[in-house]
């Protein structure tokens, strides 16, 4: 009996940990979710940043207008998908608790994929309302049947997004520079992913990073969506590998980092 | 009185001189300041040629690579000073700054004029990236004006991100707006696309904007065309405009957020 109760205890636990301390620091990473901080960051900016992109794509002529509002309404998810996993682990320095954090003997695969869900379902719903305002302003056309395999598409994108944030995140564990890190690799995958150039206009070897990078199937798969293409189960099976394989190496990296930061004493740094 | 007038002004010149320094050392010791400053134009100008070659736009080359510098340079001129704002506010320095007899508009110009004096290394090594990466001709056709446009450019963009970062004085959470700001400033200041392709009434702000005037003078002086010498007077009145509007927020602000004691929070 005692033996039941402690499982459920732990079980419960468990759970708390994975949803409640997740979102609680997701919370605290927009100040408690201030409307002021929250508003402009994950909605505000990709606004802009998608009537840039088809304001330029308009200018050049090569691709209509839904082609680059599909790359940055993709694109939009992983501003959150990489700062914020990120940023809950370097806030916790900041904030001087990263130590007492690690100290816990909490499951650190459950403490630190808490944090990921809400970055998933934040950067799905970004990317799903610069998709309704895309088509708001008639620049794409949705068919309502392509609905499931598109919200689909926006979810496994922003999980792969998310779990490259958990990468940059765990090296965080490590040195102060993670925002750095993020910001890499969100410009990288402006440049590289398929957002706004195709693969055949980038030189081989460049071509083959982006293919390598998250999101890049996930915004090939969403055009094949509403275009009606096929292929788009194989596109979304990429994606999740790439999702899979990040998750394991930032799972690794936080173990191996963790240590580290012990041995050196770093993890007060700031 | 009188005497008092020139020392009260070489004081002001020597914190300034050594305030931007001390600005410079920090931001070249910060790895995402760098990375706005040198690596991000990089991105930016590739990102630029690859679109413009792949759709066969004949734009000049030289035009595209100094729009793409710009748009680098303003990311790091609005994160940079906002940035710095939000530093000392996180250092708990901000209130004792504001309180001091100094001016508080003299305490954060050093945070805009190091970014922007940054910048100008952004745009060299822009300009250098495309001649070597994508066959750019490194020819300018009137080089006492472009070398002339340059620093005008870099100010009145310093000068604007100033103007936006005076808000974060009193508004702890106005640095997620900082971003927000990022690529209105690149559209409607004609960077990579001209403004005459905007609409009308979005043409008349455009020409409110100092780096609208900026993108004219250095695309005017390195590739001809243009009226590139009424562009950087242009550049230069904006820039006058933004430093008197920048001194009046400021000095509002400050008064704001000491009567409603903003400036400790974070």
């Amino acid at each position: 009996m005692a033996g039941t109760l402690q499982w459920d205890a732990r079980s419960s636990v468990t759970w708390r940990l994975f949803f409640v301390a997740g979102w609680r620091s997701y919370l605290a990473l927009f100040r408690w979710l201030r409307p002021s901080a929250f508003i402009p960051t994950v909605i505000g900016v990709p606004v802009v940043q998608l009537i840039w992109a088809v304001h330029l794509g308009r200018y050049l002529g090569a691709y209509p207008s839904d082609y680059y509002v599909v790359g940055n309404a993709l694109h939009a998810c992983a501003m959150a998908g990489l700062f914020a996993p990120a940023h809950s682990i370097q806030g916790e320095r900041y904030g001087g608790t990263l130590t007492a954090l690690l100290a816990t003997p909490a499951n650190r695969a459950v403490m630190f994929g808490g944090r990921v869900l809400p970055a998933v379902l934040t950067g799905a719903f970004t990317s799903a309302v610069m998709l309704a305002l895309g088509s708001a302003l008639g620049w794409v056309h949705i068919a309502p049947g392509a609905l499931p395999l598109l919200a689909l598409t926006l979810v496994v994108t922003a999980l792969s997004c998310s779990a490259c944030g958990l990468v940059v995140g765990a090296i965080g564990l490590r040195t102060r520079e993670a925002t750095f890190l993020a910001n890499v690799v969100l410009y990288s995958m402006m440049l590289l992913c398929g957002v706004n150039i195709p693969f055949s206009w980038l030189p081989g070897w460049l071509a083959a990073l982006g293919h390598a990078m998250p999101m890049s199937q996930g915004i090939e798969a969403a055009r094949r969506v509403l275009s009606g293409a096929e292929g788009v189960p194989g596109l979304l099976g990429w994606e999740l590998l790439k999702a899979a394989v990040l998750v394991g190496l930032a799972l690794y990296l936080l173990r191996v980092l963790e240590r580290g930061s012990r041995a050196n004493a770093s993890l007060d740094d700031v | 009185m009188t005497a008092a007038r020139p020392a009260r002004l070489r004081t002001s010149a020597g914190f300034l001189a050594r305030a931007w320094r001390y600005e410079l050392r920090q931001l070249v010791r910060t790895r995402l300041y760098v990375f706005l400053a040198v690596l991000l134009p990089l991105i930016l100008a590739s990102m630029a040629f690859y679109m413009f070659r792949g759709s066969g736009k004949q734009d000049p080359p030289m035009a595209v690579a100094l729009s793409a510098a710009l748009m680098g340079m303003w990311s790091s001129t609005l994160l940079g000073s906002g940035n710095a704002i939000t530093r000392l506010r996180l250092m708990q320095l901000l209130e004792p700054l504001v309180a001091s007899p100094r001016s508080t508009f003299l305490v954060t110009l050093p945070f805009a004029l190091a970014t922007s004096s940054l910048g100008i290394y952004g745009l060299l090594i822009t300009l250098l990236w495309s001649a070597l990466l994508f066959d750019m001709p490194l020819h300018l056709e009137h080089p006492v004006l472009f070398l002339t446009a340059v620093p005008v450019t870099v100010v009145a963009l310093g000068m604007l991100g100033l103007l936006m970062a005076s808000a974060f004085i009193l508004y702890p959470t106005a640095q997620s707006l900082a971003n927000f700001f990022e690529f209105p400033v690149w559209m409607l200041s004609g960077m990579l696309v001209p403004v005459s392709s905007l609409p009308d009434p979005v043409q008349n702000v455009s020409y409110l904007l100092a780096p609208t005037w900026g993108v004219k003078a250095l695309t005017g002086a390195a590739v001809g065309g243009g009226d590139p010498l009424t562009a950087i007077g242009m550049c230069l009145l904006l820039t006058c405009f933004y430093l008197a509007v920048t001194l009046l927020l400021q000095r509002r602000f400050e008064w704001l957020a000491r009567s409603s004691g903003t400036l400790a929070l974070q």
